[in-house]
């Protein structure tokens, strides 16, 4: 606790870090001995990439998990991260930006890894959508395409009707073998402190039934779960990536297929043609959940 | 579900003008309501569309005034310490100019009492629940102090508006949101973190969101 604490305070005030305790911070005293336990096929020409959801804390736990990012990136060579939102806890000033996002994904940054964020309810909009690594170049919501992948980045936030017009004529054009939506606040969650969204799911589940979305990922809860496939979508959770609400999870509803609740984590995921291959992997590189789920 | 043209594709009209906002507002009085509490509101109060052309030529007018002293837009990707720099001074620009303005000047006496009916209709109909649930789940702040010409407090989360919720209220421009803020509706202009005007109460204290 005390060398959690005295971390804790060294990240309040990041222009004292010496450059031997940046380089314990990034690179973890674990990193050279833990050995990755890599469950992906790593198929030639697949689409790779990392998911991180409510990560902005600048807390140890988030740069815990960044540094496992990095480590499965070396092996899996993913090239890209969805953030599902609260990228920027609290402040929004430079500092902020630094302490919860430049600094715990400095190495992801320097290998060239680009991050598409949506936005959660405690990011600040008018700044995030212009921060030019979030990806979003100044646009609430937008699409892009990674191989055989289209995603589609909502904002929960505020979905009014410019949005559902603009989302249902997107999917209605989309010709991607492969359609994955993210945005913050969970359809679907088993999580005691917010749970599914219904307001919400009355008016996208419609869109993504009609035009056949094949996974939906958000966050929001501070857990980590995989439903069960609702109308043969695949739905995750994943708002655990700094933060955490431990015990959150109801543990007897009939839609969860996998839930953790008692630690910090990302998820790995390749898609090939066939089928979506996940895995989730804890700060301490401890594999939660993996899988492979078939192209319905 | 109901949708509506997004504004760009208004018959060639540039978006948020007066000419603009008063064709999207005889639109919007045309599309289908979502739940049938909305006829009800609409079947009681026949000057419904006078009301949102009143509401419409006072956002109509704001739009006008903001264009006139914002200065030019915000570049698509900037320094966070750029934005926050913009955000600042368009605020006092806009607070400048508008130093006379009270409570009631975008929602008038008598557009107010319309939205507050519209937003019991919505949460008293077969969507209340969900859009209460929806409400509640969205991490709501209380004991926010809410003037006109103030800003958001930074750091504070916004809550999520229910897309229920919005798609019973009149369109706006895309620099304007709608956000419910305690109890009250607060029209908010995104990129100064202003409060341009809010309904008091607008959200029945008996369907308020349980904490």
């Amino acid at each position: 606790m005390r060398q959690a604490m005295n971390h804790a305070q060294r990240l309040r005030a990041p222009h004292l870090l010496p450059g031997a305790w940046l380089a314990l911070m990034l690179l973890g005293p674990v990193a050279a001995a833990q050995q990755l336990d890599i469950r992906l096929p790593l198929e030639k020409g697949s689409v790779r990439f990392a998911v991180i959801g409510d990560m902005g804390t600048g807390l140890p736990p988030q740069y815990a998990v960044a540094r496992q990012m990095e480590l499965y990136r070396q092996k899996t060579g993913y090239d890209f991260v969805l953030m599902l939102g609260d990228n920027i806890y609290g402040g929004h000033g430079p500092t902020d930006f630094h302490r919860k996002f430049e600094l715990p994904y400095k190495p992801l940054l320097d290998a060239g890894v680009k991050f598409y964020a949506c936005l959660g309810n405690h990011d600040d909009p008018a700044v995030e959508i212009r921060y030019k690594p979030f990806g979003m170049d100044g646009r609430r919501y937008y699409t892009f395409k990674q191989g055989a992948v289209e995603f589609f980045v909502l904002d929960s936030n505020y979905m009014d009707p410019d949005q559902l017009t603009w989302v249902a004529g997107q999917l209605r054009e989309s010709k991607s073998r492969w359609k994955l939506a993210y945005f913050h606040h969970p359809l679907y969650s088993d999580a005691k402190t917010h749970g599914s969204d219904l307001d919400l799911r009355s008016r996208l589940q419609p869109l993504f039934d009609e035009y056949k979305v094949n996974v939906v990922l958000s966050g929001h809860d501070h857990v980590y779960e995989r439903l069960k496939p609702q109308q043969g979508i695949y739905y995750f959770v994943e708002g655990d990536s700094g933060q955490l609400r431990p015990h959150d999870l109801h543990r007897h509803r009939g839609d969860m297929e996998v839930g953790e609740d008692t630690a910090q984590s990302f998820m790995l995921v390749e898609i090939t043609p066939d089928a979506f291959h996940f895995q989730v992997i804890t700060g301490e590189g401890r594999t939660i959940d993996s899988g492979s789920l078939p192209h319905p | 579900m109901r949708i509506v043209p997004s504004p760009p594709a208004l018959f060639g009209l540039r978006p948020h003008t007066p000419a603009f906002l008063a064709l999207a507002g005889c639109l919007w009085l045309f599309v289908p309501a979502p739940a049938p509490a909305q006829d009800t509101v609409a079947s009681a109060d026949g000057s419904k569309q006078a009301v949102i052309q009143d509401f419409n030529e006072r956002i109509a007018k704001y739009m006008e005034l903001r264009r006139k002293i914002q200065g030019g837009s915000p570049p698509a990707t900037a320094p966070p310490e750029k934005l926050l720099v913009y955000r600042d001074q368009l605020r006092d620009r806009i607070v400048a100019a508008r130093s006379s303005t009270g409570q009631g000047d975008i929602f008038s006496p008598r557009t107010a009492e319309y939205f507050k009916r519209q937003l019991a209709a919505m949460l008293n109909g077969p969507h209340g629940g969900q859009i209460r649930a929806s409400l509640k789940r969205a991490e709501p702040v209380h004991g926010i102090p809410v003037s006109v010409n103030g800003r958001y407090p930074p750091n504070v989360p916004l809550e999520s508006t229910p897309p229920s919720l919005l798609l019973s209220l009149p369109l706006l421009p895309k620099e304007l949101e709608y956000r419910v803020v305690n109890r009250d509706l607060v029209l908010r202009d995104k990129d100064a973190n202003l409060i341009v005007d809010f309904i008091p109460d607008a959200l029945p204290e008996a369907q308020a969101p349980s904490h």
